[in-house]
């Protein structure tokens, strides 16, 4: 898989813009999937890949005993390249588990960052490219919930439920593109997108700039389902 | 025409009646949020609502959230230009300002608070300013609960957040097992 697959997401900085177009929404393809650029097929094993196994073992033992961020992305780029999923979720399993950063800092200052929101992007677009069944579709909209809540920034809502939100702008287009796939597919409902979407909204809704956005797509697509009720 | 066919036209009278309530209400809840985009939103919703009597009162809705838009304004250009500087000392400067302000929701402050950490999500001064203000405003313990354990994962050389996490744990009843179970706490306890 391309490493810079986050990149093909068109994920822009969104946050800036202030216009109010009724915004396009991305493309999907007849399995709810995201349509991205074509990834570079690699099918090889570790040691066509230059990776050999003795070489993995010793990064998997030096991971299992640091848990160091930069070992943690160089075996996901190894289980990447061979769409060994099963490796791919136990070294980001552990890495989640263990980001941390044995002091604070200055800020601004370039420092080892802990499991950021690119790692969150990159494990959800390899569980959509490996989800197949409608189960394991289903199964990625709690792992977006998951991806929601850990990643850093943006609002939250919802005092009133004993929960505070906070959610990642870029994981939570994903999250709606998705949604919307999976109800195009038939793998969800009509309630399945608005649960997400409302979710969404409550995320984000008191961002002065990017607030509006969630409401623009559950609108549309409440108009798109239902017809428009006033015409 | 026939009983039944004039229940199938109510019925299908109702059933737009509440799909436009649907909408409705999205319009409703978003002009009532102070956001950038709040006029046009208006006129959109102008533009799809025929009923005058609910464009009555969404556009006093609408006129309240207006009276707070300068102030929000204020908070952006302010907060805006404090992180175009990247400097801390403005950032923190600016954030004092923000949080402090009374009549702006809590939920606006955490949102500044967020942002702030979008910007640097590893700062440990912007944590201590967040959990600062999370002790102070903050009186749900489990919603602390999440605040500390994301503080303390950023910044687990902190003592304080360290036991500030372990208070609300043992407020909230956490097992000791569960509590020994992630990396970071074994590493507090060794």
């Amino acid at each position: 898989m391309d490493p810079q697959n986050t990149e093909n997401l068109e994920i822009e900085n969104e946050g800036k813009q202030q216009e109010h177009e009724i915004e396009e929404e991305e493309p999907e393809d007849s399995q709810g999937q995201v349509i991205e650029e074509e990834d570079e097929v690699i099918d090889g094993t570790y040691q066509e890949n230059g990776n050999g196994g003795q070489e993995i073992l010793a990064l998997e033992a030096e991971f299992r005993t640091t848990h160091d961020a930069d070992l943690a992305r160089r075996l996901i780029e190894i289980y990447r390249d061979a769409d060994d999923i099963a490796n791919l979720r136990r070294v980001r399993e552990t890495f989640l588990e263990h980001n941390l950063l044995l002091e604070g800092r200055e800020f601004g200052s370039k420092m080892r960052i802990i499991f950021s929101k690119e790692d969150w992007l990159q494990w959800l677009q390899d569980e959509i490219t490996f989800a197949k069944t409608d189960e394991e579709k289903k199964a990625m909209l709690k792992l977006f919930d998951r991806a929601l809540e850990e990643t850093l920034c943006n609002t939250m809502n919802d005092f009133s439920k004993s929960k505070l939100f906070w959610a990642d702008f870029d994981v939570a287009k994903l999250a709606a593109k998705y949604v919307k796939g999976l109800f195009t597919n038939g793998t969800v409902r009509k309630n399945g997108v608005t649960l997400t979407l409302n979710k969404l909204i409550n995320h984000f809704c008191f961002d002065f700039n990017r607030g509006s956005k969630f409401f623009k797509r559950l609108r549309k697509f409440e108009l798109e389902y239902n017809d428009n009720p006033n015409e | 025409m026939s009983k039944k066919k004039k229940i199938d036209e109510i019925n299908v009278i109702l059933l737009r009646q509440e799909k436009a309530k649907v909408i409705r209400n999205l319009y409703e809840r978003q002009l009532k949020l102070p956001l950038v985009d709040i006029d046009l939103t208006l006129d959109e919703y102008l533009k799809w609502e025929p009923n005058p009597d609910e464009k009555k009162k969404i556009l006093t809705a609408y006129n309240e959230t207006y009276k707070e838009l300068p102030i929000h304004l204020d908070i952006e250009d302010r907060f805006n230009a404090s992180l175009e500087s990247g400097d801390i000392d403005q950032i923190k400067e600016s954030l004092g300002q923000i949080l402090s302000i009374e009549n702006i929701k809590l939920e606006k402050k955490i949102n500044i608070l967020e942002r702030s950490l979008e910007a640097d999500p590893n700062s440990a001064e912007i944590w201590e300013i967040y959990v600062d203000f999370a002790d102070n405003n903050i009186h749900i313990n489990s919603t602390l609960e999440r605040i500390y354990k994301r503080a303390l994962k950023t910044i687990s050389s902190n003592i304080g957040f360290a036991i500030k996490y372990l208070r609300v744990l043992e407020k909230n009843n956490t097992e000791p097992e569960e509590l020994q179970s992630t990396e970071f706490m074994r590493r507090l306890i060794i």
